[in-house]
């Protein structure tokens, strides 16, 4: 069931139907039945596979706590590593066994080892990787004693499953969303105004800028071989525009919808293409995961405290495993690896551009600009690795990119409406540092503008393109 | 304030801004749903494409403008490209009228690729949903009864509308019936179209140029080239009825045509077969005599068994509406001559039926 679906919205108003008059565990429990039936509309097997993992942490985490308050260290590590043991492994099996049989076969092959592959051809559940690293942040919290482990299965199971950001984020943590679910919570009016702007403008990210970008840009990448030099340059500009409104508009739904419910969603994109750095488009995208690796994986790693080359290797590993966090696939570990030499060599030239800066205006104004284009172009670029289907296919692309023929092609006018779009609903954000600036204009200006997105919704096509990050 | 006090008050707030926002959403769809109506909206608008090709969108149009006008459609004509290029309405109207003083009113509601199964998809979803004609004039050929086409609306999948029409599920069926029924609706994917053709240069709706290549206001619509341009190219293609043809496929041909007969009688429209006459190139091939024989004899007899009028102005003999190559576009399309002469042969023909009907002087 997606959020671009008759079905959702069906689910969601039926639930909010009821959801104001109910107590405070009435309503935790009616969001819990919600969130398993749709969590259940893609493949109810993976029911079970939530709710073994929701029940395992939960009981496990109170046995951290306990030994932490006992004092028992050692106890507590022990039952930190099980917790860990087991949210990887659910993990690891679902999305990597494939993968990792597949290529340790092709290594063994290829020195001269015969052997036979037990390729399981797994199916993955959805949104496991973002709820398996929820539940890791929760163990590791109360294991360092930054949160408590909560002692109500309802609260629990309700905080793992809230359906709105079950299958693709943000990935909360329990000091900020967990205690929201144990405590009485009240929708205000604005909550429900910020709420529907936020879903409004989700969906036209989605449908109307998202799903019309993969329209034009899907065969390019389906069939590099022979096209224009200009035309991949589009389809990679058009790629960077539909992930973008393809996961910003799933998160804008996400805290739109849980906003109608009462609840505040973190937020998960800081319009990421106004970065001036690789470092700052880091701290806007995907925030979410970012912060949570930069938490439970740079830090524990050591960051930056062991010294310059250390803290090189660290970045590099993290944004590594941020981009096999993804997928199962080389091109994600080569988008990461990008990422990872992206940051390292502007830390390297951070000194010398802060001295840049320094010169004057001029300096800075021209250095903010040219740090924004740098950046987006960088981060476009990487999109292709991350798109491309398969290693075949990348190649083909890049030398389609660097070697292809020069000539127009049509696609140029399609990218610039696009982005232009894209820049139409960010702009104003940026400027006014609000994802709901719209909400707040004059009557008179909010309703034409409301017009015309719903119209431009209903003149678009559906085209069924799931969320990127479902598939994650 | 107490705790239950701010809790109704949340719960008014809550319901009124979902309240006015439904409102909002509610007012602003009619007031698209009701200007995408308007012939302005038609003209200005990129074509909506709900179903599988832009033209069926264009023929409905025009067929609701002739029912609001003229009043009820009394003949719609009904099958491929081949029945869209054969009659012309206007033609047949007057010829009818002359040779019975009846009046009718007919609309050519041929559709490329509407190979009989097709046709009786687009009878059931899409002509019997508005105005009911009295008469469906069904034009067959040989191919359309022999070919895969005829048993699977192959082509039919590709359209929005069309694709949902073989769904088993209710939702999907309400989805296919909501669409058809609303303009706003039909306008989805437009964007797309729009900048489509505008990223190539093409105008972004469709001119009244090109919107005669569709069809004119009664559904006519003349092919483009003359079969005499293409039997001076040396390399023109012809297909020709060679493969052996065998009872059995003719009979699976008839059963669809049986089904299109049941619908026509369940809604009380008269249900009658033409035969829509090829270029005698196309029986050039040995087996194609052998193939006319077959299908005459299998067509005429069903007909008879099952009480459905046949107009043959063949009478029987390919070559006889043939002698002129200005009266074809192609093998399989007559031209604009062909299809008036047609018109006026089927006309009196259909005089005879109306006749029959207690419908003439």
């Amino acid at each position: 069931m997606s959020f671009v679906s008759i079905q959702f919205a069906v689910l969601c108003l039926s639930c909010l139907a009821i959801y104001p008059w109910l107590s405070r565990r009435g309503q935790n429990a009616l969001i819990l039945l919600t969130s398993y039936l749709f969590y259940g509309s893609w493949d109810w097997r993976f029911l079970s596979l939530l709710a073994a993992t929701t029940l395992f942490d939960f009981f496990v985490v109170q046995r951290i706590e306990d030994a932490r308050k006992s004092g028992d260290q050692r106890l507590a590590k022990r039952w930190l590593q099980a917790s860990l043991t087991s949210n990887l492994s659910v993990l690891g099996f679902f999305k990597y066994f494939d993968f990792f049989v597949h290529e340790a076969h092709a290594v063994l092959s290829g020195v001269g080892f015969e052997t036979s592959a037990p390729v399981l051809d797994i199916v993955l559940p959805v949104g496991i990787s973002f709820y398996t690293f929820q539940s890791i942040s929760y163990a590791v919290d109360v294991y360092r004693g930054d949160g408590r482990a909560c002692r109500d299965l309802l609260d629990f199971a309700t905080f793992i499953a809230f359906f709105p950001q079950l299958v693709a984020g943000p990935i909360e943590r329990a000091n900020h969303m967990l205690v929201q679910f144990e405590s009485p919570r009240r929708t205000t009016g604005a909550q429900v105004q910020d709420g529907l702007w936020l879903i409004l403008i989700g969906f036209f990210r989605k449908v109307v800028i998202s799903d019309t970008a993969a329209y034009f840009s899907n065969s390019p990448f389906a069939h590099p071989d022979g096209r224009s030099a200009p035309t991949l340059i589009c389809a990679v500009l058009l790629f960077t525009v539909q992930i973008y409104g393809d996961f910003a508009g799933y998160s804008d739904i996400a805290r739109g919808v849980a906003k109608l419910f009462g609840f505040e969603l973190m937020r998960n994109f800081d319009r990421p293409y106004f970065s001036q750095n690789v470092a700052e488009f880091w701290r806007r995208w995907h925030i979410s995961l970012s912060t949570w690796l930069r938490d439970y994986l740079y830090v524990p790693l050591g960051g930056n405290r062991k010294g310059a080359a250390r803290t090189y290797v660290n970045l590099f590993i993290t944004m590594l495993l941020g981009g096999l966090w993804h997928g199962a696939s080389w091109n994600f570990v080569i988008w990461g690896a990008l990422h990872g030499i992206y940051l390292g060599i502007h830390r390297a030239l951070r000194p010398a551009l802060a001295a840049l800066s320094a010169r004057g205006a001029a300096w800075a104004g021209a250095l903010r600009v040219g740090g924004m284009l740098t950046t987006f172009g960088l981060v476009a670029f990487t999109w292709l690795f991350f798109r491309s289907a398969s290693f075949e296919l990348t190649r083909e692309l890049l030398v389609g990119l660097f070697f292809g023929r020069w000539e127009a092609t049509s696609l140029t006018a399609v990218t610039a409406v696009l982005l232009a779009m894209t820049l139409a609903i960010d702009i104003p954000q940026y400027l006014a540092h609000d994802d709901t600036r719209l909400a707040r204009l004059p009557r008179l200006a909010r309703i034409p503008i409301a017009a015309c997105m719903w119209l431009l919704l209903f003149s678009s096509q559906n085209t069924g393109e799931p969320f990127i990050y479902f598939q994650f | 304030m107490t705790a239950e006090t701010s809790t109704t008050e949340s719960r008014a707030t809550w319901v009124r801004s979902l309240a006015l926002s439904a409102v909002f959403l509610i007012a602003l769809l009619g007031l698209a749903e009701a200007a995408l109506r308007t012939s302005y909206a038609f003209e200005a608008m990129p074509m909506p494409m709900p179903y599988y090709t832009y033209d069926v969108t264009h023929r409905l149009y025009h067929y609701d403008a002739l029912t609001r006008e003229r009043g009820p459609v009394d003949v719609l004509f009904v099958g491929s490209s081949a029945m869209r290029a054969a009659i012309r309405p206007p033609v047949f109207d007057k010829a009818v009228h002359e040779a019975s003083g009846g009046k009718v009113l007919s609309f050519n509601g041929g559709f490329s690729g509407m190979y009989p199964d097709s046709a009786r998809l687009y009878l059931e979803h899409v002509w019997f949903a508005h105005d009911k004609p009295r008469f469906v004039l069904h034009g067959i050929r040989p191919t359309e009864l022999i070919a895969d086409m005829s048993r699977s609306p192959t082509v039919l999948r590709n359209g929005l509308v069309e694709s949902l029409w073989s769904e088993t599920n209710a939702l999907s069926m309400l989805e296919a019936e909501l669409i058809g029924q609303s303009k706003l609706l039909q306008y989805r994917g437009t964007l797309n179209a729009l900048l489509t053709r505008w990223s190539k240069g093409q105008p972004i709706h469709i001119s009244s140029k090109h919107r005669e290549l569709l069809s004119d206001s009664t559904g006519y619509r003349e092919e483009p080239g003359k079969l005499s341009a293409l039997l001076g190219q040396k390399r023109n293609k012809l297909w020709t009825y060679s493969a052996p043809i065998k009872r059995s496929d003719l009979e699976r041909g008839l059963r669809v045509l049986d089904a299109m007969r049941r619908r026509c009688q369940k809604a009380g429209v008269q249900y009658v077969l033409v035969h829509l006459p090829e270029h005698p190139n196309r029986y050039g091939h040995k087996r194609g005599p052998a193939t006319w024989q077959l299908y005459q004899e299998m067509v005429k007899a069903w007909s008879k068994a099952h009480a459905v009028p046949f107009i043959d102005v063949t009478r029987g003999d390919y070559r006889r509406f043939a002698g002129d190559v200005e009266h074809y576009s192609d093998y399989h399309h007559l031209s604009a001559s062909g299809a008036k002469v047609l018109s006026e042969l089927v006309a009196q023909d259909f005089a005879a039926l109306l006749e029959a009907h207690g419908d003439g002087k």
